[in-house]
């Protein structure tokens, strides 16, 4: 005859409600940390996109002075539109904006030669304002990469790992930056 | 242009000094020792009031002397509360009012004489201090000295404040709790931003927002000694790393062994709010000094002064330039948070 009183079935059952909140603790932490990094992914597109329009305008700008650059403004164009497209998988998308951003400074760099260009007030105004654009950019991708630090752990560690292969949490890449801006500068180049 | 120690040394500060405050100060001395006499006063006849009030309670208790003998009622003792007021009372408004007077009269040409800083008696609203979420909530508030001006183009404020908690125990006990004591600088900061972060000691498991502001949540970083030592809580994840960059987390870090104190910020209003709590004095040896009193009708008064930016006390000289200097350096520090945290600079780190 089963006994429901006994302290050995009273352990069992406590032993699976402990059991049970610990998976759902983990269940719910994967979730927190795959929303965390959703919210990193779409805060560095947004800043990429406000990127994007201070782009369009410094191009504007530019293209009235500018008429020897002609070869980098074109490829500049090209780019943004690349970046723009839908469906670009995550890595090709940072790829891209990599490249974006280094013809951007290239531009900024020949600004100097354009005396004229140098001193317009809108184009200082757009420059002041796309070096804060990428503060935020660098600090949008600091935060990804700290969320995608926590999904690494979650995919990699059980029993978190367990839920991260259950909703299908693969693992993004993290944002690193491109070969050549970890070359050493030449200022003989420059000067 | 730079302010450093090196120009409390030279002779162009000195002859600054002589021309400008030493004739403030043999007026303050002058003043100190009317001050010192009166409270001499002050206190021998506050002494003698409750030495009689004492003889007379003693004296009442014994049956062939008591009161009822010499036609006085037992309520009688009630014409020694108001002498007994005054005595409680007299000593130290005399020590307050001599501090007040003396900040009055010298720290204006003072902090002057080393840059475009006004002394003030322009103080913080509490609600202002409530809102940078960096002490627990408190119901008391007194504050003392206030400079402010600009230093490299900076504005800045300082405001000396003493925060504090009272609590009713029970029906018949409050207890008094202090919150916070010292400095609370503002600075303008060298970054556009819209939200709050704040930046708390790391108390470990026991570490939390102080007041209201569910919107701040907890921030990540990724140096490990910065980390260690400090709790950072934000409204937003990338404007926290965008005002906490790598190379102003290690500034923070420098700030904090500067001081060797458990400094805390926020970042509100386009101002970054430092607070540097005042050093409290171990009790190995009681120091008369800055032992405080807190005096019904007056608020808490010290023989000394404050922790921060003390003047002489009653009993000492005041034609001392090497004190005022020391009221001086302790300044500079203050403002050289500008040069710690590269406040001036706009290179985005």
């Amino acid at each position: 005859m089963e006994c429901i009183g006994c302290p050995q079935i009273n352990l069992v059952l406590i032993g699976l409600v402990v059991i049970s909140f610990i998976l759902f603790g983990a269940y719910t932490s994967v979730i927190r940390k795959r929303n965390n990094l959703l919210e990193a992914k779409s805060g560095i597109d947004v800043q990429l996109q406000k990127r994007q329009n201070v782009i369009t305008n410094i191009l504007t700008i530019a293209k009235k002075f500018m008429e020897h650059e002609k070869g980098l403004l074109t490829e500049i164009t090209e780019l943004r539109t690349s970046v723009a497209k839908p469906n670009v998988a995550q890595k090709e998308k940072f790829d891209l904006e990599n490249q974006l951003g280094l013809k951007v400074n290239q531009l900024m760099l020949q600004v100097e030669n354009y005396p004229d260009l140098k001193s317009d007030q809108t184009m200082i105004q757009a420059m002041k304002t796309y070096n804060e654009i990428e503060e935020n950019i660098a600090a949008a991708r600091r935060f990804y990469n700290s969320s995608i630090k926590e999904v690494k752990n979650a995919v990699e560690i059980p029993p978190t790992s367990f839920f991260a292969y259950l909703v299908n949490l693969s693992k993004f890449p993290f944002y690193e930056a491109d070969a050549s801006a970890a070359k050493p500068v030449n200022a003989a180049d420059f000067l | 242009m730079e302010i450093n120690y090196d120009k409390l040394e030279t002779k162009e500060f000195n002859d600054y000094f002589l021309k400008n405050i030493g004739p403030k100060l043999k007026q303050a001395e002058k003043i100190r020792q009317t001050d010192l006499a009166n409270f001499k006063s002050a206190l021998t006849i506050s002494v003698s009031i409750y030495f009689v009030f004492i003889l007379v309670y003693i004296f009442g208790l014994i049956p062939e002397y008591s009161l009822e003998k010499f036609g006085a009622g037992p309520n009688s003792l009630l014409v020694f509360i108001i002498p007994l007021v005054i005595a409680s009372i007299w000593p130290f408004m005399i020590v307050k009012n001599y501090q007040k007077e003396m900040k009055k009269m010298l720290f204006p040409v003072l902090f002057k004489s080393i840059g475009n800083f006004k002394f003030s008696n322009n103080t913080l609203k509490s609600y202002e201090i409530e809102q940078y979420n960096l002490f627990e909530h408190f119901n008391q508030y007194s504050s003392d000295d206030t400079i402010t001006g600009t230093y490299k183009n900076i504005n800045l404020g300082i405001y000396e404040v003493d925060l504090k908690k009272r609590e009713q125990k029970s029906e018949e006990k409050t207890e008094v709790k202090r919150v916070f004591k010292g400095l609370i600088c503002k600075f303008h900061m060298n970054k556009e931003f819209s939200g709050k972060t704040i930046v708390l000691q790391d108390k470990g498991w026991f570490t939390s927002v102080p007041g209201y502001d569910n919107r701040l949540k907890k921030v990540h970083l990724e140096d490990p000694v910065f980390e260690n030592h400090f709790e950072v809580y934000s409204r937003s994840q990338i404007e926290s790393r965008y005002l906490l960059t790598t190379a102003f987390m290690q500034r923070l870090l420098d700030l904090k062994h500067k001081f060797n104190s458990n400094i805390s910020c926020c970042f509100y209003n386009q101002e970054i709010i430092v607070a540097i709590p005042c050093k409290t004095h171990s009790n190995s040896s009681f120091d008369f000094k800055n032992f405080e009193f807190d005096v019904p009708l007056l608020g808490p008064i010290s023989l000394g002064d404050k922790n921060f930016f003390e003047l002489p006390w009653l009993f000492e000289n005041m034609v001392n330039i090497q004190h005022f200097k020391k009221i001086l350096i302790e300044f500079i520090s203050v403002v050289s948070i500008v040069d710690t945290l590269k406040l001036e600079q706009d290179i985005g780190m």
